[in-house]
């Protein structure tokens, strides 16, 4: 295929409607491999049509291609459906931690909360970055299951800070919507201040991760930190 | 591979320590390509083998590589050499696109081509690097590539290749996704990566060998 009629199919995939795009993607013709790459990426044009099924078939095709994987993940970003969350959350155990990455981050976008679960996994990945990206997508998720806000509480005190943070804005987002998760919330806070009271750092992290946001602080007062309770407390937080 | 195990030999590229890999496997020993980069002559010979191996395998259909996508760097001096044997073989000189990986203020890495129009659209692109674990640094050229393409340049991607490929090292339960084209398929070095969350762990971690290399932004 030549230069030039690649740039003509691109050109008309542009603004090809959504049957001759499926044509394409469901093609086996080997030379139809950089046009499938357009039309994954066009199919975002159509998000309100399921189109999910073909994409899902389309990645069993091809499950050992992580460029078509990625751009299958940008074209499920737009879709907020059962479906599509369903496949990311499949994704997110994909072997290259790059895939797991934008799948976590496309489940972010989307903001179902049935994602929370294969987030919260997510959490304990062997890969920083995918770590991260999990943690960032759970701040953008509505979570309001107690196991969910129990299991994330855990990780105020992980040693990456950019996890810490996106947990505690998961956490306050939490308590500022639902007013009866805040007392979950703070009870579970003194809870983990009491299993971590003897290790400095993580006391330290989890104070400054309370001190940040308004719906977490009034946890402070009720967190036990002995007789000295405000030299304790100025300490760690200049340790913070 | 005679030749590939006296270039490793020569440049006592294979050294042992405690190293923990982007992908957040743990390694008691590496491939250090550093060593390798560092001889022209090693350099040479590989880039040799790989262009010559690349032009037998690739579908070609008469069409020459014309971009090579890789990580600036070491990876960066291979490619450089590559694009000269592929120049020398197929009567075209492909382009080196070059991609850094920068530290953000939130501490992640974020990936970047270096010259924005290095990758022209419909061109035919190898993605290389020199070396693969879990694949995740292919994956991450890849999506520098999907994100060219989300801005409306296309382009074709003619396959993956790098010079040294480990994933048959891999612990249980893992497994490159990938298919690449690699110089290594029959390797024999004795290279061990441990998942340090696995039921054993990293077999350093438990001897308590301090980690001395910590290869966050490029390795794997």
């Amino acid at each position: 295929m030549s230069g030039e009629s690649i740039k003509n199919d691109y050109l008309r995939l542009k603004e090809a409607p959504l049957d001759n795009l499926i044509g394409i993607v469901q093609s086996d013709n080997p030379q139809d491999y950089s046009l499938k790459h357009v039309a994954l990426i066009e199919l975002r044009r159509f998000p309100e049509t399921d189109t999910v099924n073909l994409i899902r078939s389309f990645l069993d095709r091809h499950a050992d291609n992580s460029l078509f994987k990625i751009l299958c993940i940008k074209a499920l970003s737009k879709r907020s459906n059962l479906k599509a969350t369903a496949i990311l959350c499949r994704l997110v155990d994909d072997p290259e931690w790059p895939v797991r990455e934008e799948a976590a981050r496309a489940l972010g976008v989307i903001g179902d909360k049935r994602a929370c679960t294969a987030l919260l996994k997510k959490l304990q990945d062997i890969n920083t970055e995918v770590r991260r990206a999990s943690s960032h997508a759970l701040a953008m998720i509505p979570i309001d299951a107690e196991d969910d806000i129990r299991t994330l509480i855990n990780y105020l005190v992980d040693d990456d800070p950019a996890i810490r943070s996106s947990v505690s804005a998961a956490l306050n987002e939490s308590a500022t919507r639902i007013f009866a998760l805040r007392d979950l919330i703070v009870r579970e806070l003194e809870c983990l201040a009491q299993k971590i009271c003897t290790d400095e750092r993580k006391m330290a992290y989890l104070l400054h991760a309370i001190g940040k946001h308004r719906s977490l602080i009034t946890a402070l007062s009720s967190i036990d930190l002995g007789p000295n309770r405000e030299s304790r407390l100025l300490e760690l937080l200049a340790a913070s | 591979m005679d030749d590939l195990n006296t270039i490793v030999a020569n440049a006592k590229a294979v050294v042992e320590g405690h190293y923990v890999l982007r992908s957040g496997l743990h390694a008691k020993s590496i491939l250090k390509t550093h060593r390798i980069a560092s001889r022209p002559a090693f350099v040479e010979r590989l880039a040799d083998r790989l262009a010559n191996k690349l032009l037998e395998e690739l579908p070609s259909e008469g069409m020459p590589i014309e971009n090579i996508l890789t990580f600036e760097q070491r990876t960066g001096i291979f490619a450089f050499a590559l694009g000269l044997a592929l120049s020398r073989l197929q009567g075209k000189e492909p382009v080196i696109s070059l991609v850094g990986s920068y530290k953000v203020d939130s501490g992640e890495y974020k990936e970047r081509l270096l010259v924005e129009d290095s990758l022209k659209p419909e061109d035919r692109v190898l993605v290389f690097y020199d070396k693969r674990i879990t694949g995740g640094n292919l994956a991450v050229l890849e999506r520098i590539l999907v994100d060219e393409m989300d801005k409306g340049k296309n382009v074709n991607v003619v396959g993956k290749a790098v010079l040294f490929d480990f994933s048959n090292f891999l612990p249980e339960g893992y497994k490159a996704a990938s298919k690449v084209i690699s110089l290594s398929d029959d390797s024999d070095y004795n290279i061990t990566f441990y998942d340090p969350k696995s039921y054993e762990g990293c077999l350093c971690c438990r001897q308590n060998v301090s980690v001395v290399s910590c290869a966050s932004g490029g390795l794997t």
